[in-house]
């Protein structure tokens, strides 16, 4: 248990009510909340106070239903066959047979397969195992699961049959009072500790953390804030950081502190897709903020030993000194000297430069001539995403290329549309799950359980009966059908662009990828053939010059033949669209001819979202709204399921 | 003096500091967060360090460093452990015959479990890392419950420009990291490193092998640069050209040894049309001609 554990449930007086409430009602919950909230701690401490068991499970992404269940010892099988006494018993079965509460962390990594037995379990009480009987749930039985839904890697969306069997309870983030409650308790565990008698946590240290963990929840840059967990390292990182400096029974100098808020916060937070200033910058930022909230509020006293250097330097990024292009390749962090000699601000100078403070001095009146020049709509929603999307050597460059040529504009665009595809997790579907698979001389993680039912009923095995673990790669075939019409042209190229990239970049070397772009006329760009760089993609596609009315239908039957001509197994359709068509033949029958066929909607108009709904499901698919740039990638790896 | 479950921090940083040229904050930071019982997250490209520093560390508090490469084979029961097949045919699922992994073992041992190439572990893997940390201990089915002693602590480092084959890492577990980055060394310490790897080469030719390496991070034509292992290749290397060819001066066989040792070590830029070989060899063209050294053409 963790320093942060022992401390109580503080604050959660109501969530607590309502936990009590749902398990005297009989009802399973689920706990939803962000990291770091206290959700498993709320589960524990309730438990503990009502005296009644906790089978805790930590669901991850290979868990089966027979894990939940429970398996034969095979070598009592072998000597006496499929028994009770060769059972030994899951934590499902045990919690059913006990009337223990079942506690699912991370329940939205559960495989379907575990799911199915859950439910069972949940609705009816009771589960059947195979070989083994019936196990019904004695009295107290429920199944409590959490969730995060900050965690998108490697989860999937709870089922909706799950959803139904459960009372859904929220936990936010508790008010600032309470945060403060949480980490002065822990500093008090740790004083408490023979060893860390020296460890001394003052008031103001505490109050600054929690300050300043609060603060990554509301800031711009950041795209997700940092659990009470920031604050309770932030403190006790700190006064570590005294104890090296023999600073005993006293708080860590002004720059250690500073330096715990970034050793504590910096992995805890994630930054906006929209800001290329690092993360290290941006933590400086608050903790210099905090320190000067706490500034104001104590008038006339000299307060932290903060100097005034560091409020020059660290607020907004000095406009003289962001002239350079920052290069992007290098790590910034240790530019600096030891802290020990440089002042208190030195580390957020460098810290702060090349910050995405836009250079609105810097728009030239030659820029907006010559982009007028280029005439064509395209090459300007290039130049502006660049603008609004690039670096800061990016911006300079491209300014200077949309003198020389668009192809260079467009090549430097394609690369901004990669770049930020690539820095997205898309989930590699293509590696696998891991299955059990016959050996094949491959993966040697022996699939016990398997390979003993196998010899049982094949005494003399052979390399093939032995199971093992592996990845089981899908080849797949797709054919990407990007609608490039309508009003919208600049935005709806950059999407398509970003389309095409998320798609090449999910998509692996075996699979089969053909795109095709389609106005009132479809445009084969790239055939599953020609087997096209990502980059070569995506500069093809803002390469192109749409105009004019929609034929989904015409686009729909090249995508057909596109997708007979490729030999993967699993064949897809991938359309991205509006859903409006206003020329050609009815798409809905060409549809139909698609074994799959899905679309990503970019529109958000629910007339429109109907429309793709319909045609996906024509196309014995589905649909998926994809409106912002950000989450299109997301979005499209997941349709290419 | 301030104690921990490691011993005395002062004096191990004071030990520990002897052995690592430069690194004073990263040690800092390294003992505080270690000491205070949380995992740590080192974020830096190849060879700045990392586990040159932790090895100092581990040998310096007497705790053994367990060390795990991140990729798509790591499993979850590779990190966990086996049972061996053969005893559970005939004897069924003993405590006995079970082989702990490097998780289970750096926890009862209480060592770092130091993962590099951290973003690129399977989800799943990374799911037994995290019950680990957020526990401290381990359920093994079949086997029971591998507490984690006082000095268990993960270690994760990750380069965080190596877009291919990785992913981002889950928040659950991020959530419980603290994180520092570690960028490259200075000049002069990156000369110190290379002098102490490869004392009997020139002087002049270790500062020209680091200029050349720093130089590659931050050219518009590579994508990423090279760390200090790519001076000290190529020291290594002109100086045994330098024999091989019986030449009067170990520099004369820059060129070569600079594309052998650097080459393979930095990435071009997509869009660049030139390879990184001829990348390379540009760069240290450039340098020798600062320095004024005849190169062999």
């Amino acid at each position: 248990m963790t320093v942060a554990d022992t401390a109580s449930v503080i604050a959660r007086e109501r969530e607590s009510a309502l936990v009590r409430a749902a398990f005297r009602a009989r009802r399973h919950v689920l706990l939803e909340g962000p990291t770091g909230v206290g959700k498993s701690m709320l589960v524990r401490e309730l438990c503990r106070t009502t005296g009644q068991q906790v089978i805790t499970v930590n669901a991850t992404t290979t868990m089966t239903g027979q894990q939940l269940l429970g398996s034969h010892d095979p070598a009592t099988v072998l000597r006496r066959g499929y028994t009770d006494s060769s059972f030994r018993e899951g934590p499902l079965v045990q919690a059913l047979r006990t009337g223990a509460i079942l506690y699912l962390e991370l329940a939205n990594r559960l495989t379907p397969d575990a799911h199915n037995v859950l439910l069972t379990a949940m609705s009816d009480a009771v589960v059947s195992v195979p070989r083994y009987g019936v196990v019904r749930a004695r009295d107290g039985f429920l199944v409590v699961a959490a969730a995060n839904h900050d965690d998108t890697t490697g989860t999937t969306e709870l089922p909706a049959a799950f959803l139904d069997r459960v009372v859904r309870i929220r936990l936010g983030h508790l008010d600032a009072a309470a945060e403060h409650t949480v980490v002065a308790r822990s500093a008090e565990k740790h004083l408490a500790e023979p060893a860390a008698e020296q460890a001394y946590v003052p008031d103001v240290v505490t109050r600054r953390a929690v300050a300043a963990t609060r603060a990554t929840r509301a800031h711009p840059d950041l795209a997700r804030g940092s659990s009470v967990r920031g604050a309770l390292d932030l403190v006790a990182v700190s006064a570590r950081l005294a104890e090296l400096d023999g600073r005993l029974g006293r708080a860590a100098t002004e720059t250690d502190q500073r330096f715990a808020a970034t050793l504590a916060l910096s992995s805890k937070v994630t930054l906006s897709p929209d800001t290329d200033r690092d993360v290290e910058s941006v933590i400086d930022e608050i903790w210099t903020d905090v320190l000067l909230a706490e500034h104001r509020a104590t008038p006339g006293d000299g307060g932290a030993a903060w100097s005034g250097s560091s409020l020059t330097q660290s607020s907004t990024a000095d406009p003289d000194a962001d002239t350079a292009p920052r290069p992007d390749a290098t790590p910034n962090g240790d530019a600096t000297a030891d802290p020990a000699t440089a002042p208190p601000g030195a580390m957020s100078a460098s810290a702060g430069g090349g910050g995405g403070q836009s250079e609105s001095s810097d728009a030239a009146p030659a820029e907006s001539e010559i982009l007028s020049e280029l005439a064509a709509e395209t090459s300007a929603a290039v130049a502006d995403y660049i603008a609004t999307t690039g670096s800061t050597a990016e911006r300079a460059a491209s300014r200077a290329a949309a003198r020389t040529s668009l192809a260079q504009a467009t090549r430097m665009a394609s690369r901004i549309v990669l770049r930020k595809v690539r820095g997205v997790r898309i989930e590699d579907a293509a590696l696998g799950r891991p299955a059990p698979v016959r050996y094949n001389y491959g993966s040697d993680d022996l699939d016990l359980d398997r390979t003993v039912a196998e010899l049982i009923a094949n005494p003399v095995p052979m390399p093939s009966d032995i199971w093992v673990r592996d990845r089981v790669p899908r080849r797949r075939g797709v054919v990407l059908l990007l609608d490039v019409s309508g009003s919208m042209r600049g935005e709806q190229l950059v999407r398509a662009a970003t389309a095409t990239a998320a798609a090449a970049v999910a998509l692996h070397e075996h699979d089969e990828l053909a795109v095709i772009a389609f106005a009132h006329e479809p445009v084969l760009i790239s055939s599953a053939q020609d087997r096209s760089s990502p980059n070569r993609l995506v500069e093809a596609v803002l390469s192109l010059r749409p105009h004019g009315k929609t034929d989904i239908g015409a686009a729909l039957e090249l995508g057909l033949t596109q997708l007979n001509a490729m030999r993967s197994p699993a064949r897809l359709g991938l359309m991205l669209t509006d859903g409006v068509h206003n020329c050609g033949a009815d798409p809905h029958r060409i549809a139909g001819r698609y074994s799959r066929l899905n679309v990503l909607a970019s529109t958000s108009a629910a007339w429109r979202l109907k429309r793709c709904r319909t045609l996906a499901v024509a196309g014995h698919g589905w649909s998926e709204p994809a409106t912002a740039i950000d989450t299109l990638p997301a979005t499209l790896s997941a349709l290419l399921e | 003096m301030a104690d921990s479950v490691f011993g005395d921090i002062q004096l191990i940083y004071q030990l520990v500091s002897k052995e690592v040229v430069g690194r004073e904050r990263q040690l800092r930071g390294l003992l505080a967060v270690l000491s205070a019982g949380r995992n740590m997250l080192l974020e830096g490209p190849p060879g700045t360090g990392k586990s040159t520093v932790l090895r100092a560390v581990t040998r310096n508090c007497a705790i053994p460093l367990v060390m795990i490469e991140g990729n798509a084979e790591m499993t979850a029961q590779k990190m966990i452990g086996y049972h061996d097949p053969a005893a559970v045919l005939k004897y069924g699922y003993r405590p006995d015959d079970f082989v702990l992994g490097p998780l289970p073992d750096a926890m009862s041992r209480g060592g770092f479990l130091y993962v590099e190439e951290f973003n690129r572990l399977p989800e799943d893997t990374l799911n037994t890392l995290l019950t680990a940390m957020a526990e401290r201990e381990l359920h093994i089915p079949r086997y029971g419950v591998v507490q984690a002693a006082p000095s268990f602590r993960v270690v994760a480092a990750m380069n965080p420009f190596d877009n291919v084959g990785t992913g981002r890492v889950s928040v659950s577990v991020l959530d419980r990291l603290c994180r520092l980055a570690i960028a490259y060394q200075s000049e002069d310490e990156e000369i110190e490193i290379v002098r102490r790897r490869a004392p009997v080469v020139s002087e002049e030719l270790i500062t020209l092998a680091v200029r050349i390496v720093r130089r590659t991070r931050a050219h518009p034509a590579l994508r990423s640069g090279a760390s200090v292992r790519g001076a000290i290749d190529m020291v290594l290397v002109a100086h045994a050209l330098a024999e091989l060819d019986d030449a009067p001066t170990m520099t004369s066989s820059l060129l070569e040894a600079a594309v052998l040792a650097v080459g393979s070590k930095v990435v071009a830029d997509e869009i660049s049309d030139r390879t990184s070989d001829e990348v390379v060899r540009e760069i240290a063209t450039a340098v020798a001609a600062e320095f004024d050294v005849a190169l062999r053409p």
